[in-house]
């Protein structure tokens, strides 16, 4: 019988590697586009150089930024796979392991003991877990490291529910505005809409796991990304902040239901290395990765 | 200004063209770029 913990930690392992040196073909597309469609010298040069940054990654299996993020993964476990709160536990040491490997920089800084090397936290939040039950026998992994500089532009309000929609736009077009050329754009935009203070977030993060362009399957949704998207790009923010090139490539959103006095909305905004990547395990510890 | 995050010497050849963002002479593209970005959200959120 094969270790099923063991898996999953060699799994998540290889998924922070892969997620902090590889970007998904999608991104990795857009980004050679804009280099392409760019025409401005200021704009093509930042572009080129990410390109040729992101290129260099994958050859040499480095991290395309020093900055390899806070580590967070979302998890589905099947109600008959194997282990269960082993998963979390497999999930630490991945961490761990991966931190030394890669490497990727140690980004978990307790508030009062400092900096703890590992990229685990000493009060058991960080790796954070977005677990998820789901029936079937198996496991799906997706790590997703974040870097710093785009969580610190990330927003959330309260806004007055009458406002209705036309307030949630407003919002996402000013959350976007004030991250201006501060979190190395071009940008990919979650927003989360409804639940409460807390789950907007979530839900906005959860967004931009989904691969650019594919919109939601609701089409009054769709046609609302859409146009945040092309409204988003008219502020001119440009490749690195500088006005030149594309400023958001994709907005993804995700609705939950909300309180009828609450209109909470969640903007998440990734940096132009949108780095996630996910993984299968069946109960006999069969790895699938999934495509990137 | 935070401390810095790391700091590094470097022997380079053939370094640049760069991108000079702020210069000595009071030019600074990032201000330049978030006086735009702010004209144009004012544009955008009375057009919406």
């Amino acid at each position: 019988m094969m270790d099923i913990a063991q898996v999953v930690e060699d799994t998540a392992a290889k998924l922070l590697e892969i997620s902090a040196t590889k970007l998904p073909s999608k991104v990795k597309e857009a980004l050679i586009q804009d280099e392409k469609d760019t025409e401005g010298s200021l704009g093509k040069s930042q572009l080129k150089a990410i390109n040729e940054n992101v290129n260099l990654a994958e050859t040499f299996t480095k991290p395309m930024c020093q900055d390899t993020g806070l580590v967070s993964f979302f998890v589905k476990v099947g109600d008959k796979f194997p282990i269960k709160s082993e998963v979390k536990t497999a999930l630490i040491k991945a961490t761990e392991k991966a931190t030394e490997k890669v490497p990727l920089r140690p980004n978990a800084v307790d508030m009062f003991e400092g900096n703890t090397k590992n990229n685990v936290g000493l009060r058991g939040y960080v790796p954070w877990f977005y677990f998820d039950l789901v029936e079937g026998d198996k496991c799906e992994i997706i790590a997703m490291p974040k870097g710093g500089g785009s969580s610190n532009v990330g927003k959330m309000k309260m806004v007055p529910p009458g406002k209705g929609i036309k307030g949630v736009k407003e919002f996402v077009v000013e959350a976007v505005a004030a991250a201006g050329p501060l979190a190395c754009p071009p940008y990919t935009v979650g927003v989360g809409v409804g639940g409460g203070e807390d789950m907007c977030m979530n839900l906005a993060k959860k967004a931009l796991l989904r691969p650019l362009y594919q919109y939601h399957e609701d089409e009054n949704i769709a046609s609302i990304e859409k146009e945040l998207k092309d409204i988003l790009n008219k502020l001119e923010i440009g490749a690195m902040g500088l006005g030149e090139g594309t400023s958001v490539f994709d907005v993804h959103m995700e609705f939950a239901a909300r309180h009828p006095a609450s209109l909470p909305v969640g903007v998440v905004i990734s940096c132009w290395a949108l780095r996630h990547a996910g993984a299968t395990i069946d109960r006999e510890g069969n790895v699938e990765f999934h495509l990137h | 200004m935070n401390s810095a995050e790391c700091l590094w010497v470097y022997e380079v050849e053939e370094f640049g063209p760069l991108t000079v963002t702020i210069d000595s002479h009071g030019g600074n593209l990032t201000a330049e770029s978030i006086k735009n970005i702010e004209a144009n959200k004012q544009k955008i959120l009375q057009e919406l």
